[in-house]
């Protein structure tokens, strides 16, 4: 009896460590790559083949302008659009949750539709829009930090990760306010709580580790952004830390594992970080409910 | 609280409309005085070609030390974009800018770019004959006077000529050895080829033979590129196919040389001197193969030389360990009796329209290009990425002439030819690419395929294709 009990405790934890195994094998890799001239499979080694050749000149990017210039992008790119789809969709899902107006459930659909299109199928369209956004005076390239909101921008950007990322944020937050009591609403509305106030005052505090979960997966969304400033930055080598990193890569010379193991952990690093931080929060996404419901 | 919304609104709508219309017309107020002019620069390449960007540093020198002595109160200000995506995204990214209006002044690109760019009005043409250009700077009048074919279109100079390059075939001196051929019979394979007395024919079996007796691994007689490329076309040619018909201005397919293209992609696999399912192989494993003397037969381009001396068998010894176990010659003919060739695709350095680039002071980016193109920095580019010089004046430039490679393949330029310039050619080149590619993997008899890639052209073409 005793057996099975421990049988039964031991076998998934056996199956966890065997289906992480390569993941860990993975970061474990990344790692030793970070401070070894070449490897050979996990030893690090020297360019005869013989254990050794550490170094800390995979690193010496952190010296360079550039990667301090990609990193300050990214995190303005990450900011802006965990700021963006939080607002916008703490608002529409409210809207949708509790609001009855015309067009309503077509609204849904459509917002659903949208999350089932692949980024690359409206790379074309949105670089029309960002090009005519372009034109606009101000608005459209001359805004400090973010240079504006058209093409070649990282406002730009912004605008379109922001756009992408929308529907999936307006369903959760509606899920989030789907879940908050009538009641509470209703007793609000009676005290002569206006709409907005009630959304603002009673509302959001209910739902906040639904905006919790939203921002980090949006910042995590945006720190790790690529086909979107590949697309529409010039010189996409200096958008952020992904295009940087995909320029190391050169289609035909050979790359330098060791430096671009590094310039991936360096990216991997804050994310890491504020992963093991905020997990919790970022699990309420695939729970739902409300306050306390993760 | 409605009140406000609304004022806010109508705030915000009668600033944007003020804005919209007001900001075009207040005129920037010219400044007399010194004045900066920023050059953009967009080159790609691998890091032994960053003489592509980097040479505009050194004139921008030059032209701002001439700028001052003639008391133009003009500076230049060079701003480089120098990187390696694919050719593809290359392209796009430049297109997308162009058309928005935001393109750099010079573009590096290949000479077949010139057709689409020049229509799409992206591009500003330099000169209207060849006699002009080479009257305009004399670091022009030192091209080599082939190269501006290359540039030209409907009557006009596009494109200053930044290099060019041979396609080699290399093969292996110690594997051949190994097979029982003599020194003197490996020195002489690079003549045979040119004179058409090796053929493709000849290279396939000795090939085979190198296999049956164990010199090398099956499938590693012959590799060629393993991606999609310029490359392939050479053995188009090499059965007498032509690209171009000038008089007519038409694009060309010459049937028979397709199908004997495509049969001879299907028989390097069938014969087992090429994997199965080759196309497609990363480079890497492809530059890591060749260079280290896995292969017995490969083509590959003159530029790679210097990235295998450099980036592959730099520890075994860089261009020494290729001397002692490499040679090149012409890409084989498939006839025999038709001299060797080899396909060259110079890229070009295009200078971008107002419109396209949101900036003028386009007679300095001309006079940019002009002291950017002087056998000191050509050479430097040539040397260190093995690329052929693009100056008369190069040939008897000493950094030039000791470079052994250089001078080993220059040569090669008496035989090579060139991609069309016709808006159409990515048309051509897609349909034929699809048709090699399914002779290769056998999934159409060659045959079928040529007939279907005609078909295509002819749909796609109309007018601007011609059969022959």
């Amino acid at each position: 009896m005793k057996l099975k009990i421990v049988i039964s405790r031991i076998i998934p934890y056996l199956l966890l460590i065997l289906f992480t195994l390569p993941i860990i094998i993975g970061y474990v890799w990344i790692l030793i790559s970070t401070f070894s001239t070449r490897t050979y499979g996990l030893l690090p080694v020297d360019k005869d083949g013989k254990f050794g050749g550490f170094t800390l000149s995979n690193w010496s990017f952190l010296f360079e302008p550039e990667i301090w210039i990609v990193t300050f992008n990214t995190l303005i790119l990450a900011l802006g659009l965990t700021i963006g789809v939080v607002i916008v969709s703490m608002m529409a899902g409210y809207a949708l949750s509790r609001i009855k107006f015309p067009g309503r459930k077509a609204f849904l659909s459509l917002t659903l539709i949208l999350h089932a299109f692949p980024t690359v199928t409206l790379l074309i369209a949105i670089y029309f829009v960002l090009r005519w956004i372009a034109l606009i005076p101000v608005l459209g390239r001359n805004i400090p930090i973010i240079g504006g909101f058209g093409y070649n921008t990282l406002g730009g950007v912004i605008l379109v990760s922001i756009a992408i990322q929308l529907p999936l944020g307006i369903w959760l937050m509606k899920g989030f306010f789907d879940e908050v009591s009538w009641d509470m609403e209703r007793a609000a509305l009676i005290d002569g709580c206006s709409r907005f106030r009630t959304w603002w005052d009673v509302m959001l505090p209910q739902i906040k580790p639904g905006i919790a979960a939203l921002s980090i997966f949006s910042f995590i969304q945006g720190w790790g952004s690529f086909i979107i400033p590949y697309t529409y930055m010039v010189n996409a080598s200096r958008a952020t830390v992904a295009t940087y990193l995909n320029n190391l890569l050169s289609e035909t010379a050979p790359t330098n594992y060791s430096m671009l193991a590094s310039v991936g952990l360096f990216q991997l690093l804050p994310v890491l970080i504020f992963y093991i931080f905020t997990q919790k929060y970022l699990l309420s996404i695939f729970a739902g409910g409300v306050k306390g419901a993760a | 609280m409605r009140k406000w919304i609304l004022i806010v609104i109508v705030g915000i709508v009668v600033i944007a409309v003020g804005v919209y219309f007001l900001v075009p017309r207040i005129k920037k107020v010219e400044v007399e005085g010194p004045r900066e002019v920023k050059i953009v620069v967009r080159a790609k390449g691998t890091a032994t070609e960053h003489w592509k960007a980097d040479c505009f540093d050194e004139a921008a020198k030059v032209l701002n030390a001439e700028l001052k002595s003639e008391g133009d109160n003009r500076t230049v200000v060079i701003e480089k974009m120098f990187d390696d995506p694919d050719w593809g995204d290359y392209v796009r990214s430049f297109v997308m800018a162009a058309d928005a209006g935001i393109a750099p002044d010079i573009v590096l690109g290949g000479h077949e770019h010139i057709a689409v760019y020049s229509t799409a009005g992206y591009i500003m043409p330099l000169a209207d004959s060849v006699s002009e250009i080479k009257g305009m700077y004399p670091e022009f009048d030192d091209v080599i006077e082939g190269l501006w074919d290359s540039c030209q279109l409907r009557g006009k100079i596009w494109a200053i000529p930044q290099d060019i390059e041979a396609r080699p075939f290399y093969f292996n001196k110690p594997k051949l050895k190994e097979l029982g051929w003599s020194d003197a019979e490996i020195k002489a394979l690079p003549e045979k080829i040119r004179k058409g007395e090796y053929t493709l024919d000849d290279m396939i079996a000795t090939a085979k033979e190198a296999i049956a007796r164990g010199v090398v691994k099956p499938a590693h007689g012959y590799w060629h590129r393993p991606k999609r490329g310029n490359d392939f076309y050479q053995y188009y040619f090499a059965y007498g196919g032509i690209f171009y018909d000038p008089d007519q201005d038409k694009l060309v397919i010459v049937k028979d040389a397709l199908e004997k293209w495509y049969a001879f992609q299907r028989r390097i696999v069938d014969e087992g001197i090429t994997p199965e399912n080759f196309i497609g192989t990363d480079w890497r494993i492809w530059h890591d193969t060749v260079s280290h003397g896995k292969a017995l037969f490969w083509n590959g381009g003159s530029w790679q030389w210097g990235e295998w001396a450099k980036l592959y068998v730099k520890d075994e010894g860089g261009q020494d360990y290729l001397f002692k176990n490499v040679g090149y010659a012409l890409q084989p003919p498939g006839v025999r009796g038709k001299s060797g060739g080899t396909l060259s695709h110079p890229t070009v350095y295009m200078v971008t329209t107002e419109k396209a680039s949101g900036r003028g002071d386009k007679d300095l980016v001309v006079r940019l290009l002009a002291r950017a193109t002087t056998k000191e920095l050509n050479t430097k580019h040539a040397v260190e990425s093995t690329h052929i010089g693009i100056l008369k004046s190069q040939a008897d430039y000493a950094p030039y002439k000791e470079d052994r490679f250089l001078s080993d393949v220059i040569y090669m330029l008496d035989y090579n030819y060139f991609l069309p310039n016709h808006t159409m050619f990515s048309t051509w080149e897609d349909a034929v690419w699809e048709g090699m590619r399914a002779s290769e993997l056998g999934d159409r008899s060659p045959k079928d395929s040529a007939a279907r890639a005609i078909k295509l052209l002819k749909s796609e073409l109309g007018d601007d294709f011609i059969v022959k």
